[in-house]
């Protein structure tokens, strides 16, 4: 690590010294767009003085964008530490490598009701319905951007966007900024991954892109282990995709993805060796988007997804998805402009596992056929009614009752950069294999291989949960357009809460049940001030609070609900001097529920203690042209994060958290 | 952990070098002038009147206000990037060319000598730099009369007339396009291009 660092320093005054004419202008340059067609162009990224997010002035959902700048200048290592800085969003760590993305919820590993979409291929885990954020197959130097919703999605997502959606978006096939990268650091961090786009036949408006992503550091070191042993891991990504212009009004796209990950991590007994993860995860898609005429325009999709989860080997959890869908739109004038979608959706999802794995249910499948519309009306220019419905219909729920979906959106425009909305909805989350009473054994004891030591047990007779939500919000530029102001207050009623019951004692089956119903309310905000024309000011917090609506049988909802942060709250500061960039940024987030592992119930006592954490963040890059290199810049980069944390909290599994230091080199060409 | 006091005298020259020379900070209010003269000349591609109207040299007129220095010197930048693009690219197969020219926009304003101008330089594409205020009526009626594409830097004066404009949406290059007013100018562009664009009424 210090000859690393060594090395560094001297690279970058040997660059100096070199090139003396790193400040040089552009102005004796060939103009870098020269080569570009219109899409290119349209997609170079643009300093704006006013507010980035207007494109959101008229969304109708409580969104935050994640635009690619704020990947780059995050300093994030992972995709999930992207969403520290969305309000209202709860992130957890529980190691290394592994995160949970709560929103307005008690943070549990099931039945979160958060969708996650990359490239709208479905990547959440349908054995669960919650994310494995490490066994998602997207590099974050691909990824454009990322639209996150706080609550629920609207008709025109995919089943289960009932708390919120994460919706991200890699780079265009068309997209020819190349790149090449390397870093390293703390935790024996490595990195290096590329990423090359193009048209390989002239006169054929074909683009095709190829991306590699490797990565690999030590984790963090395991509390009460001898030596601090760590949760190591080793990841590769790759992914290809092909855009193809089949006339002006018809385009086709294609990709793959794969990501295979190695994490060691701790089972009950601390012996990394045994314990071995593997997860991996494979996209396969095709789109069809054609125009018919300005008033009419459809998309056909098909995507087949595959991921592997392996929580203890040999024991493999495969899962094959399946999904074809489509939407048409209609654009017409009648007293006012009016968008009339209408679409369905069909999703298959097949269980493919060992036998050991299934106690009583042998139903490996799992249909959800749904059909949507949605009316967006604009009578006059400032004000936007829209009205939707979502119907679902889900295998996993008993007698297959359809899940019918209202949504409702006012939404007024004072002025042209100030919108005012108004929304109530009603959505069901869709049942996943472990609720509907597939038994999954989630833990073999390590030496007797054929006792389960965790099992979790649903039932056949459990009940979606149903989430309706009331939210109002307001987005605008103010004070001569330098301040960018996005709040919004909701109140949400969640009925049949599912949670997990278990026993505590190893070995232990984790029941899953209905189990009352829960009120939330919050207040979200997101604040962005241009104190000087190249220093943002950003500030976001977030406010919520949950409380059950009946008594339980257990405690675990009364812990459950001690998980949820009522007070987060986000400061920070980007600053950039012409090619300098720095960004700080630094985070409260209060009743960090520290657990110990569940095994330690049996010795008695409390085992949770409620606590708070400030994360930081820090990032500092520049950018020069390389020498002798025509057309090629390079950026250093500097990160520091977590570096004045407190290393006994966050993770729930016991890990300390060590400060993450790396440094890195990124050639674009 | 990195002893500082050993290495302070790599980084103080790092940093000496990096900070060496004084730099103005430069708001990037609107789109940079590079990047807007690769896509006017992108644009242009797409408008299949150029092939009857114009014969074998399309000449971009880049209109800027006088007694504005900011204006002036934005026009100035893509007086020049257009120059060094037209080295390398063409519109419709035909030549480029560029000429400044310096418009009174308010009651100073002379249509005939504007119309003058605009013919004796055989202008096909008007590129209007326009002060926030400045009344364009006089000079889109010109541009209508001859049948010449018009495009501006700020959407805000489609209203006003003008055919296409280019603005930022976000941290993105955005077209505008007022259909009315491209119609009048007699241009015809195709339906790939009019699906990128934002329509004014």
């Amino acid at each position: 690590m210090k000859k690393f660092i060594e090395s560094l320093l001297v690279c970058v005054v040997v660059i100096c010294l070199f090139n003396c004419n790193v400040f040089a202008t552009d102005e004796d340059t060939l103009s870098p767009y020269g080569d570009f067609d219109l899409e290119e162009l349209l997609n170079v990224s643009v300093t704006s003085a006013s507010g980035r997010e207007q494109d959101l002035l008229e969304v109708s959902n409580a969104m935050t964008v994640i635009t690619r700048e704020d990947i780059e200048r995050s300093g994030a290592r992972d995709i999930a530490e992207l969403f520290y800085k969305v309000p209202g969003m709860q992130i957890r760590r529980y190691d290394g490598h592994n995160y949970g993305l709560y929103i307005r919820r008690p943070a549990t590993m099931l039945a979160l009701g958060l969708l996650v979409l990359v490239d709208g291929v479905i990547v959440f885990n349908p054995m669960i319905n919650g994310t494995m954020w490490s066994a998602i197959p997207v590099s974050l130097d691909e990824i454009e951007r990322i639209e996150v919703i706080r609550g629920p999605g609207g008709v025109l997502y995919s089943a289960n966007a009932v708390m919120g959606v994460i919706n991200i978006i890699t780079k265009s096939a068309k997209e020819t900024k190349n790149y090449t990268s390397f870093q390293g650091g703390s935790q024996y961090y490595a990195s290096s991954s590329t990423g090359i786009g193009g048209k390989p036949f002239e006169g054929i408006d074909l683009y095709v892109r190829g991306f590699y992503r490797f990565n690999r550091d030590d984790g963090f070191r395991k509390r009460g282990t001898k030596g601090g042993k760590k949760d190591k891991m080793e990841k590769h990504n790759f992914g290809f995709k092909a855009e193809y212009d089949i006339s002006d009004e018809t385009k086709f796209t294609a990709f793959v993805k794969h990501l295979t990950n190695r994490v060691s991590n701790f089972g009950v007994l601390q012996r990394p060796e045994r314990f071995r993860q593997h997860f991996g995860m494979t996209n396969v898609a095709a789109k069809l988007q054609h125009r018919f005429s300005d008033h009419y325009d459809c998309d056909v999709n098909f995507w087949y997804n595959k991921s592997l989860v392996t929580a203890i080997e040999p024991n493999d959890i495969v899962i094959d998805s399946l999904n074809v869908n489509t939407q048409h739109n209609l654009y017409f004038d009648l007293l006012g402009t009016h968008v009339f979608s209408v679409g369905a959706e069909l999703l298959f999802n097949f269980l493919n596992t060992s036998e050991d794995m299934m106690r009583h249910d042998n139903d490996k499948g799992q249909r959800i056929a749904s059909a949507f519309f949605q009316e967006e009306y604009r009578p006059v220019d400032n004000f936007i009614v829209t009205l939707g419905m979502r119907v679902d219909d889900n295998t996993n729920v008993r007698n297959h009752q359809p899940s019918w979906q209202p949504r409702l959106s006012l939404m007024y425009l004072p002025k042209e950069n100030q919108s005012i909305r108004a929304v109530a909805s009603r959505m069901i989350r869709q049942n996943s294999f472990s609720e509907r009473g597939f038994n999954q054994v989630l833990m073999y004891h390590p030496i007797l291989k054929t006792m389960p030591l965790i099992t979790y047990r649903g039932t056949q007779y459990i009940k979606p949960e149903e989430v309706i939500t009331y939210e109002l919000g307001y987005r605008g530029l103010l004070f001569n357009d330098k301040l960018n102001l996005d709040a919004m207050t909701y109140f949400s009623t969640i009925r049949n809460v599912v949670i997990s019951h278990s026993t505590g004692s190893l070995p232990t089956t984790v029941d899953i049940v209905n189990n009352g119903d829960l009120m939330v309310y919050g207040f979200e905000t997101n604040v962005e001030y241009k104190l000087l024309d190249d220093l943002f000011l950003t500030a976001d917090y977030s406010y919520t609070h949950t409380y059950e609506n009946k008594d339980f049988p257990s405690s675990d909802l009364e812990d459950k609900l001690a998980t949820v942060s009522k007070n987060v709250l986000g400061v920070g500061a980007r600053y950039t001097w012409k090619k300098l960039k720095l960004d700080v940024y630094a985070k409260y987030i209060d009743h960090i529920n520290y657990i110990i592992y569940p095994y330690s119930r049996a010795r008695g006592g409390k085992d949770t203690r409620i606590t708070s954490f400030v994360k930081t963040m820090f990032r500092a890059s520049y950018e020069f042209p390389v020498p002798g290199m025509n057309g090629v810049d390079a950026e250093m980069e500097f990160v520091a994060n977590d570096l004045f944390c407190n290393r006994r909290v966050e993770t729930s599994r016991g890990y300390y958290i060590d400060p993450q230091i790396y440094g890195g080199v990124r050639f674009k060409f | 952990m990195i002893n500082i006091k050993k290495y302070k005298f790599i980084f103080l020259i790092s940093v000496g070098l990096l900070f060496s020379e004084i730099l103005s900070i430069q708001a990037a209010e609107k789109i940079p002038s590079d990047l807007l003269s690769a896509i006017v000349l992108k644009i242009l591609n797409y408008d299949r009147s150029l092939d009857k109207r114009v014969d074998d040299e399309v000449v971009i007129a880049i209109i800027h206000p006088s007694n504005n220095k900011d204006k002036k010197s934005y026009a100035d930048e893509i007086y020049v990037n257009i120059n060094k693009l037209k080295t390398r690219a063409s519109i419709r197969e035909k030549k480029i060319d560029t000429v400044l020219l310096d418009v009174g926009m308010d009651s100073s304003f002379d249509a005939e000598r504007f119309k003058k101008a605009l013919m004796d330089k055989k202008v096909s594409v008007v590129l209007l730099v326009t002060e926030d205020k400045s009344d364009l009526k006089g000079l889109i009626t010109v541009i209508r009369d001859l049948k010449i594409n018009s495009i501006c830097s700020d959407e805000s004066r489609l209203s006003d007339g003008i055919a296409f404009a280019v603005g930022v949406k976000g941290d993105k290059p955005k077209l505008f396009v007022n259909l009315r007013a491209v119609k009048l100018e007699g241009s015809d562009y195709s339906s790939k291009l009019l699906s990128l664009c934002k329509r004014i009424k």
